[in-house]
Parts: C-alpha cells; sequence; structure tokens
C-alpha cells in the first residue's frame, strides 16, 4: 500500500519536474557563451531577447519573409532596432550558415536569367526549351552522354559535339569544368552554354522535377494576319454561319515531368485568340482538346540502347527537314546552326503546333554504330473540303492542309461550306495515318549516312483543285481562269489527283496517300562539317531510282574557327515537291505571290491562310553565305549572302544583311546593321512582282551596374514595289523607328523593363518576351512595361503591359459609281475617322521543381 | 413608334441572343456592373484579397477579416474615379466595294468619381475581445452610360449636320452596411455582413435634328428607376491561416433582390411599371501565400464564382451564365514601408461564358506612423460587335448592314488614405 502511494507521488512529480526544467528552458536568458542561433529561432525564442513584442515580432518576420540574416549587422536594417540595442543584443545572438538549397534550388539560382530568357521560345521551340531547362536543372554526364545528346544543346554545333567525343576518348575521363574548357576544337560560345548543362560523373536520380508554365496574352496574329483578323471580324458579324465569335485571349499551358533521369511525361494545351474551345468529347465530359506524352529514354540492354520511346504526341526531326520536321511553324533560313539550330530526333511535342501533330507511338535505338527511329501516328488535320464527291467515290476529296490561326469550325464567311449550306467544316475533316521511320550508320562520332521513309495515309480523296479555294467575281466568271499567274504554278502542281490513290492493308479507310524518302549524311572533318539531305515525293516514279520524281535537297559546310565561323549551303526543291512536312532551309514561303495570298479572289478570306501560315518552303534553288568573324575584342562581323532562283517563275532574288558590332569598351556596344534585298526587276515570267528592300539599324547599347541597360535603336527602311496590276504604278513605303528600352534589376528577385518607341511603316522587334512584327502607314507612339517576379526559387510570375497609339486621321473617303452607291444603299464608303489605340497583356506563371 | 420602339430597345426590352454579338452597355444600364475593386489595395492586386492581406478588404471582399484588425479604430476613406472611353466604328468599303477598314464615328469619354468610407472597431471589453465590428459605404453597383454622337450625312456626300442622338444615364447604387467577425481561434475567423442598398437611376434618349428636312425626328424620352423598398444584401466568409506563409478565405454572398418603380415618359404619354431584379448568388475562395523573398513577395490569388443563371428580371426574361472571374496579385514591400503591386484579373461575362474580360493593375502607397496612403491604377479593354446604335432611318437614310465594332476602354483610379487609432493587437 505505501509503495503504491509512493508510487502516484512519483508518477505526479515527474511530470511537475519534466514542466519545471522545460519551462526553465524556454525561460532562460541567451548569454554570450549560450547564444540563439537566430535563423532559426522560433518567435517564442526571438522573445526571450531583451527587446520589446514589436521589435521581436518584426525580427522574426525579417527572418522568415526575407530569408536568413547574413550578418548580424542586418539587425540594424530592422525598424525598431538602434545602435544601444543592437549592442545589447549582438553578443546573444549568433549567424550560422544556411541550411544549404537542394540541388535543383542551386540549379536554379545558378540559370535563373537563362530561365527568363528561354521562356520567350516556349512554344515555337518547345524540344529544345524543354530539353534545355532539363538538363540545365538535371545535367547529363559528359563522359556518358552520345553525340545526338550533346548536339542537341544551346549553342553545340556538330563540330564541338564531335570534339568533345574525341577529346574524351583521348583523355577517357572529363574531370570537370576546366577539362571541358581545355578541349581542342571546342567553341568558346558552345563551351560557355554547355558547361550548365553538363556534369562530370553520375549523379543521383534526382526523383520527380519538370516544370509547370501557362501563359495567357491577346497579343494579335502578326502583320498580313492580322489582315486577315480584321476580315474574319468583319465576317463574324456579318455572316449568317458563325459558330461563335467572343474575346477569349491566347491561352498556352504546358507541364513537363521527369522522373529520375530517363522517364518523361508532358501535357499542354493551346487556344487562340477569340476561338472557340475545342473538345474531345462533346456528348459526355467535355474535355479540352489537348496534347500529352510519356516517355522513358537510354535504356541499355547490352550493345543494344532503347535511347526513346515515346507515346502519346511526338516530335521527329530527320536530318535537314528535307523529309520530315513535324511543326506548324516556319522559320526562315534555318540551316540548323546559331539561332537557326534543328533539334534532331525524336522528342515529347509540348509545343503549340495543332496542324501538323503526330500522335501515337514513337521509338529511336541504337545498336553498336546503327541507330534508327520508327514512328506511327493517326490523327486528325484541318482541311477544306472540296464540295463535290471525288470521281466515282462517295466522299469529297480534300483540298489543301490548313494551318489555322483561328480553329472555327466553318470558314466564316464560307457561306457554302457552312452549317446551313453543305455543313464541311475544316477542322479535323481528315485523318492521317502516318508511319515512318530514319536508319543511320555512325562512321565515327558526327560523321554518319542515313536512309529515311515516310507515307502518309488519309481517309478522303486528295484533290488540290484550285476552283475550290478561288472564288468567282462579281460577273460569275472564275478567279482562277482569269487571276493565275505563273508563280501558281506551285499550286497545279500541288500533289494529289489519281497519283494520290491509293488503297492499304494498314488502313482500310486509306483513301490516298503520300510517300517521301531519301537520304542523308554528315561529316565532321576537323573543324569542318560536311551535311546533306536528298528527298523524292514518289508520283510515277520508281522508289530506287534518282531523279524521276519531284526532289529536293539541301547541302552545306561548315567552318568553325576560333573567331569565325562560316557556312555555305545550297538548296534545291523541285515545284512538284510537295511535302507538307518539309521544313528546311527557305527564304521565302511556298506560295508567295500566288493567288493565294489575294484574298479577294478566294471563296473565303481565310483561305489566305494557305498563303500566310504555310511552313513548307516554296520551290527554290539557292545558294546561302554566312560568315561570322570577331576581328578583335571590340570588332565583331557577320555577313548573309543569299541568292536564289524561285523554280515557279524564274525569277532571282538577292538578300544581302551586314551587322558591325563595335564595343569600344565593355559597357557600351554600337552596332549598324543593313539589309539589302530584291527581286529581279526584269524578269519576263512575272514582271510585275518587282520589289526592292533596304533596311537600315543602327543600335546604341549601354550595359549599367547590376546587369541593368539601356537600349536606343534607330531604323530606317525604304520598300519599293511594282504591284499587281490591281494597283496602277510604283510605290514606294518609307519606314522609321526609334526605341528606347530599359531594364531594371532591384535584385535577382524583381526585374522591370519598358520601352517606348515611335514608329511609321513595318517594323519588327523583341520587346521582353515577345517577337513583335508591326505596321503603322501613318505612324504610332508604342510602349509597353513589363514586371518580371522571381517569388522563390522555383515560382516566376511575369505581367506585360503594352499600349499603341496610332496617328489618327479624318475624313476619309472613297468616291465609287453613282451606281455602285445606289446598289448597296446599306454601305458605307467612308469614315469620318480612323482611329486606333490598342492595349495589350501579357501573363505568365512559371513553375520549376 | 418607331422612336419609341427604340427607347424600349435600348433601356427596357429583353436581349437574348449573344451568338456574334453583344450589348454589354445596354446590360449595364439595366442590370449594372459590380464594383470589384472597392479600395486601392484590391485594385493594385487585380482584385484579390479574399484571404487576407488588409483588413479593409472585409468590407466588399469577406467580413471574416475584419479580425485582422490590429487598432482600436480603423478609418478609410478613398476617391474611386473611372474613366471610360468609347469608340464606335463601322466597315466602310473601297470604290469596288471591298471591306478596307473600321472608321470611326462617334468618340465618348468620360470620368465617374465616387467617394466611400469604412470605420472598422475592435473592443476592449473582456466579453467582446473577440470580436471586431465595421460599418461601410461604398459604391456597389454601376448603372451609369453616357453616349452621344453626331450624324452627318454619309450618301450624298455633302457632310450636311443631320442632327445630335444621345442617351446619357446617372446611377449608382451604394451599398451600406454592418459586418462583424469573430475570431474562433488564433487561426480561425468568421464574419457576417448585411447591408442595404439605395440609389436613383435616370435616363434620358434625346434625338435632337439640325436639319431643315428631318426636324420630325426630334423626341426626348425619360425613364426613372426608384428603388422600391431595402433591398439586402448578405455576406458570410471564414478566414483561416493554415501558418506564417499561407493563409485561406471563403466567402459567400447570398441572392438578393433589387425592386424598381420605373416612371417612362415621353412628349405623348407616361407610363409607370414595377421591376424586381433578382441578383444571384456569389461564392468566392482565395489564398495568401507570402514567400521567403527580398522584397517580402506577397501572392494573393482568388477565384469567385457568380450563378449569373439564375438571375430573374421580372420585366424582361433574361438568360445569363454563370461567370468566374480570376483575380492575382503580386505585392513587393520596398523599405519595410512601400510596396509595389500588380495584378491581373480574367473573367467570363455573364452575356456568354465566350465573352471574357481583363484587367491589369498596379498599385503603391506609402506610410507615415499610422497614417497609410495607397494609390492604385487599372486598365481594361474590350472589342464587341452591336448593331447601330441609332438607326440612319431616323433621320430618312437607309440603314447600315453592317454592325458597329465597339471599343471600350476602362481606366481605374483609387486613392485610399487609412488611419488608425489605438494599440496594436
Amino acid at each position: 500500500m505505501m509503495n503504491r502511494k509512493r508510487m502516484n507521488i512519483k508518477i505526479l512529480i515527474f511530470p511537475l519536474v519534466l514542466f519545471a526544467l522545460l519551462f526553465n528552458a524556454a525561460a532562460q536568458n541567451y548569454t554570450p557563451e549560450n547564444q540563439l542561433n537566430i535563423n532559426t529561432a522560433s518567435l517564442r525564442q526571438i522573445r526571450q531577447l531583451p527587446v520589446s513584442e514589436t521589435v521581436a515580432q518584426k525580427i522574426y518576420e525579417r527572418i522568415i519573409y526575407r530569408g536568413y540574416l547574413k550578418s548580424v549587422y542586418d539587425l540594424l536594417k530592422i525598424e525598431g532596432i538602434d545602435q544601444p540595442l543592437f549592442e545589447k543584443i549582438k553578443p546573444l545572438v549568433r549567424i550560422e550558415p544556411f541550411a544549404p538549397l537542394n540541388t535543383i534550388q542551386e540549379k536554379i539560382e545558378q540559370i535563373y536569367f537563362r530561365l527568363d530568357r528561354w521562356s520567350s521560345g516556349e512554344g515555337i521551340n518547345d524540344a529544345f526549351i524543354d530539353l534545355w531547362v532539363e538538363k540545365a536543372l538535371d545535367p547529363m554526364n559528359v563522359n556518358t552522354a552520345r553525340y545526338d545528346q550533346l548536339v542537341n544543346l544551346q549553342n553545340v554545333s556538330p563540330v564541338d559535339a564531335a570534339a568533345i567525343l574525341s577529346y574524351r576518348n583521348e583523355v577517357h575521363w572529363i574531370r570537370d569544368q576546366r577539362d571541358l574548357r581545355r578541349t581542342p576544337g571546342l567553341s568558346n560560345y558552345a563551351y560557355r552554354t554547355a558547361r550548365y548543362f553538363l556534369d562530370y560523373k553520375d549523379t543521383t536520380p534526382s526523383g520527380l522535377h519538370g516544370s509547370i508554365l501557362t501563359r495567357m496574352d491577346n497579343t494579335p496574329f502578326m502583320a498580313d494576319a492580322g489582315a486577315q483578323t480584321t476580315e474574319a471580324g468583319l465576317s463574324a458579324v456579318s455572316g449568317r454561319y458563325v459558330s461563335g465569335y467572343n474575346m477569349m485571349p491566347n491561352m498556352y499551358s504546358k507541364m513537363r515531368l521527369s522522373y529520375g533521369k530517363d522517364i518523361k511525361a508532358g501535357i499542354s494545351y493551346t487556344r487562340n485568340l477569340n476561338e472557340p474551345v475545342q473538345y474531345v468529347n462533346e456528348s459526355g465530359i467535355k474535355i479540352p482538346d489537348a496534347k500529352f506524352y510519356i516517355g522513358i529514354e537510354n535504356q541499355q540492354f547490352g550493345d543494344f540502347v532503347l535511347r526513346k520511346l515515346f507515346l502519346g504526341n511526338y516530335k521527329v526531326t530527320f536530318g535537314q527537314g528535307v523529309i520530315m520536321e513535324n511543326t506548324d511553324f516556319f522559320t526562315p533560313r534555318k540551316s540548323g546552326y546559331g539561332f537557326r539550330k534543328r533539334f534532331t530526333g525524336l522528342s515529347g511535342d509540348n509545343s503549340r503546333t495543332r496542324e501538323y501533330t503526330l500522335r501515337g507511338i514513337a521509338a529511336e535505338a541504337g545498336y553498336k554504330n546503327f541507330s534508327a527511329l520508327g514512328f506511327l501516328s493517326y490523327d486528325s488535320r484541318d482541311a477544306i473540303i472540296n464540295r463535290y464527291n471525288y470521281s466515282n467515290t462517295t466522299k469529297a476529296g480534300f483540298n489543301q492542309l490548313i494551318v489555322l490561326d483561328q480553329r472555327f469550325n466553318y470558314a466564316l464567311d464560307d457561306s457554302l461550306r457552312g452549317a446551313n449550306g453543305l455543313d464541311l467544316s475544316w477542322l479535323n475533316s481528315v485523318n492521317e495515318m502516318t508511319y515512318g521511320g530514319h536508319l543511320q550508320y555512325d562512321f565515327l562520332p558526327g560523321t554518319f549516312f542515313g536512309v529515311s521513309f515516310y507515307e502518309s495515309l488519309y481517309d478522303r480523296p486528295l484533290d488540290p483543285n484550285p476552283y475550290e479555294i478561288a472564288g468567282r467575281d462579281y460577273n460569275g466568271v472564275e478567279n482562277w481562269e482569269r487571276r493565275q499567274v505563273t508563280t501558281d504554278s506551285e499550286i497545279k502542281q500541288a500533289y494529289g489527283g489519281a497519283v494520290a490513290r491509293a488503297q492499304s492493308s494498314l488502313w482500310s479507310d486509306a483513301e490516298s496517300y503520300r510517300r517521301v524518302y531519301g537520304f542523308d549524311f554528315q561529316s565532321v572533318i576537323g573543324n569542318i562539317v560536311l551535311q546533306g539531305e536528298y528527298g523524292e515525293l514518289q508520283k510515277n516514279g520508281s522508289l530506287f531510282k534518282m531523279g524521276d520524281d519531284p526532289k529536293a535537297m539541301v547541302f552545306s559546310a561548315y567552318f568553325q574557327f576560333p573567331t569565325l565561323n562560316v557556312l555555305a549551303l545550297y538548296r534545291n526543291y523541285d515545284v512538284g515537291f510537295d511535302n507538307p512536312y518539309q521544313r528546311s532551309f527557305s527564304n521565302n514561303r511556298r506560295y508567295k505571290g500566288t493567288i493565294y495570298e489575294d484574298y479577294y479572289y478566294l471563296q473565303s478570306a481565310l483561305y489566305g491562310q494557305l498563303y500566310e501560315n504555310n511552313p513548307q518552303p516554296q520551290a527554290e534553288e539557292g545558294f546561302y553565305l554566312d560568315a561570322f568573324y570577331q576581328m578583335n575584342r571590340k570588332f565583331t562581323t557577320r555577313f548573309q549572302y543569299d541568292n536564289w532562283v524561285r523554280k515557279a517563275d524564274g525569277a532571282k532574288h538577292y538578300r544581302l544583311v551586314g551587322t558591325l558590332d563595335y564595343r569600344p569598351v565593355f559597357p557600351l556596344g554600337i552596332q549598324l546593321r543593313q539589309k539589302w534585298q530584291t527581286r529581279e526587276d526584269q524578269n519576263d515570267l512575272t514582271s510585275n512582282l518587282y520589289y526592292k528592300n533596304l533596311e537600315f539599324r543602327g543600335r546604341l547599347r549601354t550595359r549599367l551596374s547590376n546587369y541593368d541597360n539601356l537600349d536606343l535603336m534607330y531604323t530606317s527602311s525604304k520598300l519599293l514595289v511594282h504591284p499587281r496590276p490591281r494597283v496602277f504604278g510604283d510605290f514606294v513605303l518609307d519606314g522609321e523607328a526609334l526605341t528606347a528600352n530599359y531594364v531594371h534589376n532591384f535584385n535577382k528577385n524583381l526585374k522591370i523593363s519598358g520601352m517606348l518607341a515611335y514608329y511609321k511603316g513595318f517594323l519588327w522587334n523583341f520587346e521582353d518576351t515577345q517577337f513583335a512584327v508591326m505596321d503603322s502607314p501613318r505612324g504610332a507612339l508604342r510602349y509597353w512595361l513589363s514586371f518580371y517576379m522571381r517569388l522563390d526559387h522555383h515560382l516566376s510570375f511575369r505581367m506585360k503591359y503594352t499600349g499603341e497609339h496610332q496617328k489618327t486621321v479624318s475624313n476619309v473617303l472613297f468616291e465609287p459609281w453613282q451606281s455602285t452607291l445606289d446598289q448597296n444603299p446599306d454601305k458605307r464608303f467612308g469614315a469620318q475617322w480612323l482611329r486606333k489605340i490598342t492595349n495589350l497583356y501579357y501573363v505568365e506563371f512559371n513553375y520549376n521543381f | 413608334m418607331k422612336l419609341i420602339k427604340v427607347l424600349l430597345v435600348i433601356i427596357i426590352s429583353s436581349t437574348a441572343a449573344f451568338a456574334q454579338r453583344a450589348d454589354f452597355n445596354q446590360m449595364k444600364m439595366r442590370y449594372g456592373d459590380d464594383i470589384l475593386f472597392t479600395n486601392a489595395r484590391i485594385l493594385g492586386l487585380g482584385g484579390a484579397g479574399i484571404a487576407g492581406g488588409n483588413v479593409f478588404n472585409a468590407a466588399s471582399l469577406n467580413p471574416a477579416l475584419l479580425s485582422a484588425a490590429n487598432g482600436a479604430v480603423q478609418f478609410q476613406t478613398g476617391l474611386n474615379l473611372t474613366k471610360i472611353s468609347e469608340d464606335r466604328s463601322f466597315p466602310y468599303y473601297d470604290s469596288f466595294v471591298g471591306f478596307n477598314d473600321y472608321g470611326s464615328y462617334t468618340y465618348n469619354e468620360h470620368w465617374y468619381n465616387r467617394f466611400q468610407g469604412t470605420v472598422i472597431m475592435r473592443s476592449s471589453l473582456s466579453f467582446l475581445k473577440e470580436f471586431t465590428f465595421a460599418a461601410s459605404v461604398l459604391p456597389f453597383k454601376d448603372m451609369q452610360y453616357d453616349y452621344k454622337e453626331e450624324v452627318r450625312d454619309p450618301v450624298n456626300k455633302s457632310d450636311v449636320l443631320l442632327g445630335y442622338n444621345s442617351v446619357v444615364q446617372n446611377g449608382f447604387l451604394y451599398q451600406t452596411a454592418v459586418a462583424a467577425a469573430y475570431e474562433i481561434t488564433d487561426n480561425l475567423s468568421a464574419g457576417l455582413q448585411i447591408g442595404f442598398l439605395s440609389g436613383e437611376i435616370d435616363s434620358v434618349m434625346n434625338i435632337d435634328p439640325k436639319y431643315t428636312n428631318v426636324m420630325d425626328a426630334a423626341s426626348r424620352e425619360y425613364l426613372i428607376k426608384e428603388l422600391d423598398g431595402l433591398p439586402l444584401t448578405t455576406s458570410v466568409g471564414v478566414s483561416y491561416t493554415y501558418n506564417e506563409h499561407l493563409a485561406l478565405g471563403f466567402s459567400a454572398r447570398l441572392p438578393y433582390a433589387v425592386a424598381f418603380k420605373n416612371r417612362h415618359s415621353s412628349s405623348s404619354d407616361t407610363t409607370t411599371f414595377s421591376q424586381t431584379l433578382t441578383y444571384p448568388a456569389r461564392l468566392g475562395a482565395g489564398l495568401e501565400y507570402r514567400f521567403v523573398n527580398a522584397l517580402a513577395a506577397k501572392i494573393s490569388f482568388d477565384i469567385v464564382y457568380d450563378f449569373w443563371s439564375a438571375f430573374d428580371d421580372s420585366k424582361n426574361p433574361t438568360r445569363f451564365q454563370d461567370t468566374y472571374t480570376i483575380h492575382t496579385g503580386v505585392e513587393h514591400l520596398f523599405f519595410d514601408k512601400v510596396p509595389l503591386r500588380v495584378g491581373f484579373l480574367f473573367g467570363t461575362l455573364r452575356e456568354s461564358k465566350d465573352f471574357s474580360r481583363t484587367v491589369l493593375t498596379i498599385g503603391s502607397g506609402f506610410e507615415v506612423q499610422n497614417v497609410k496612403v495607397d494609390i492604385a491604377g487599372g486598365i481594361s479593354s474590350m472589342q464587341y460587335y452591336q448593331d447601330d446604335y441609332f438607326a440612319d432611318s431616323i433621320y430618312g437614310l437607309g440603314d447600315r448592314s453592317d454592325s458597329d465594332r465597339v471599343d471600350v476602354t476602362q481606366y481605374f483610379l483609387r486613392i485610399d488614405f487609412n488611419y488608425t487609432w489605438g494599440g496594436v493587437k
């Protein structure tokens, strides 16, 4: 009994003692011997210091909201702490080294400015941007990297990639950045960029990481496409066949995920200005039509390596893009070097491409010196459908594949094909099965020979009848008969008709097909790269005989020296080489100068997108020379010369651009750039298409402290055009612009930039992360202000406002014949004012983890 | 008769077809637009603030935020300025009847201003110490519209001045409200606000011919809408602080009815009729996250859902669609005293889910002892298509078959003065 009582007392006493001890500990006074580690202290602990409640709160908030104190003297910057109080606190607290950031956070801090810059390339160059962001945050081991992995890194040319592999073979192991820097033949540009993507040992896979981006803006389409949008707007209000007209912004969201180093996944969604949402399933749950992929990489099975395997949406590029590169976007002079780099091989597709998407399965594998890439895709395409059934079939043929700015169900002003007419929607109107492959043998790193092939099957006959695109004039006469010009031979020779009819054992629905094949090669010899690709579109010729079908080829030689790069490139594309996946080097779009660019001759103004949005190169033959030379630390020059013949009408063109960069002292740069471009004025076939374009740009760049900079630019241009017969006489468009651009970094977390510009005529410019093309015949004041905020290591927010005020004009009046006025009492032929004020916004969240 | 029809189209009758065109101006005159930015801080953050940030957000966003009051008495007053410019244009054609461009024929630009005030009290009495009370007078619904156009002869090339047309509506509904919040725990508060609406709306439409041959077209009509009874609004809210970095907020505004006695008069007759508008419920959720950042970055993010499909107009059946609005704002703090705020609002419109609205905002301020001054500005623009507001046939011309393009730009400006009496909580 006694023992039990003692036990009870002990049970009571124990917690009291424990409480007393804890209380004592909490209430202890900090001393020089027992200092408080203030960066990790709780509010309760800070209250134990000889400070008021308010000051304790402020110290605590300073640490948890603004980050750790770097020095005890940072306490002096806190409101309420004066010198005497500071001296009282100072001996009682200590600053210990910070808790280290995790690897991803550290990497983000090292390359945050690159992440900022790369975001401008999002959407079009996604394969690159995704790879660069991923490898910058989770670098690959340079000692095990393959050639195809290295050559896709930013600023790394085939010479650089081969140089790294050659040096690695020599030294067996590249130990660190200094070793990398010593690589013979590796250019300074490549080294300075590649070091961010490369590691020197195998690192532990970093678990799940990736990025999420969401962006919203109301930037209209560029230049001429903007004119189409106006037309579309007009159609939207006057047409009866509109599926809906709204005011929704451009929207682009994507998520990229990696698990470890080798498992990838992505999902993306794009919606363009004012277009309705397209859903996957209209009847059940409505899911917006998004793109997605999942993939696995670098699986080694003895000598066999499964380099990549993707399911879902993917991108494929062979060689120089003569045969296959599935993107909706045209990039002029895509040489594969420098800023015109081409992602080769296979990748998941998170881009804004919507027409030339590939969806299905694709794999890339290697066995010793052999590598192969194969894919199978089934996806729908937007296409203009003919209004009649193709001969002896029950199906209407499709006329042309089309890349749409705005994916409305119908062309707004084509009532015949509208919902109340023949109901021929152009959205997802053709299903396409495409399969193909590329087989390559590598003789040495960077030296290889490959063959490529693809075949597309369509579930409608391919029937590119131009009468179905061009309309009739007011007298009922076909515009195609009356208006076609020599350059329209490109339209006449569009692939299709009887030669494209097909049956396939792979797909019973197949009604037509297209088949393209060819070969490519590359050789790196020291600091020289020789490249080439040849392709044929099979028409009536033999698969194994070269030259009996429409063909296309690109050959180039690239010389790389420490201060000099020279690229020489030759291309030759036949008019009949109608390959919708061709994205090789080109200086004009396919239909430039044809009836497709004259909207008023077409059945719908929106069919002009066949010209405006076509990413396919035109038939041309030409020679291109690009040289970059750094004379010394102060002078850098660049020279681009292109001379080509348009195949359709034999018209010769040249384009010459010279750039001189002078940097007398580091913070000051002066750049002068002059462009001369012309089409020959004496051409027997299409003499009325003569034009000449001169453009001068002068820039003064001052780099201030803290990466701030001020950039002033003056441009002057002149465009002389001998227009089509519809307008008589030459006209000259003068352009002039003056811009001032300022970037201010408050710190690594907040950047404010802005621009003020006056321009008249045509102007292109980089505006923060956007590439803007402007045109104001009357002159305009344009300005923008952008905030870029890195809220923490992972999350950034960008918001930009752009305003533009075009010069106002009053009393515009046409004077048609009185009969025209009488026939159109509901129309107006003049306006009191032309006034245009534009307000644009751009908002973006980016989360890297 | 024709002119009365015009007026009816503009002010009274229903419009249900939004497939291609919109009548935003008419909808605003009939049903009003909610005032979203009731103080400068809210404006600077794109309308966000349900989860916290400022005790004065309580009056319009979430009454539970009153619990964050840090003085015995806090007072805010401010100036609420809005500028609206409207540019109307029509398509004009070249000599071949080819579409050329849109040409503007009238441009209206007006400033509107309103005052507001809120007072918040926190009692030191022990039995009331968990409670905070507030009273506020805030602009609630904007029904103003001011449109004038000059008509000249576009057909006969004589450029004769035919007349002036105008529609002017003055009208603002204010909300006078009392609110209370109860601090359930250190982290959790709940609030309730009850308010009543006041105001009067009057419209006048005027057709004022200036050319001899069309003087018969003259017309002037009035519509006066007086509140019938005392419309009550009720809002509830919850605020929860998860930790030092994250705070969450939820709010709801219950449906409310506004009854009007309308009197319409023209030169020939006067009619009266009643009308009850039942406005729908609103739900909102928000978060506020404070990052570890050298400039003390804080993000506010709200999503608000309005059940506009439940809206009812007793006089004219009107079909609206539910809307959602996203408010996002980021705040940095310089020198512990000077904020820099940028914000963004994106939302669908009740007329159609395919229409949207965007506002970009920026704000700042400063603090001197107990006085805090906040200032913010914002811009929003939209473009839509609408039939000619006053048909040309009024003046004997042929009506245009093309719709007008309407470009509307709104500029918002808010300046607030905040004063705090009493000690820190």
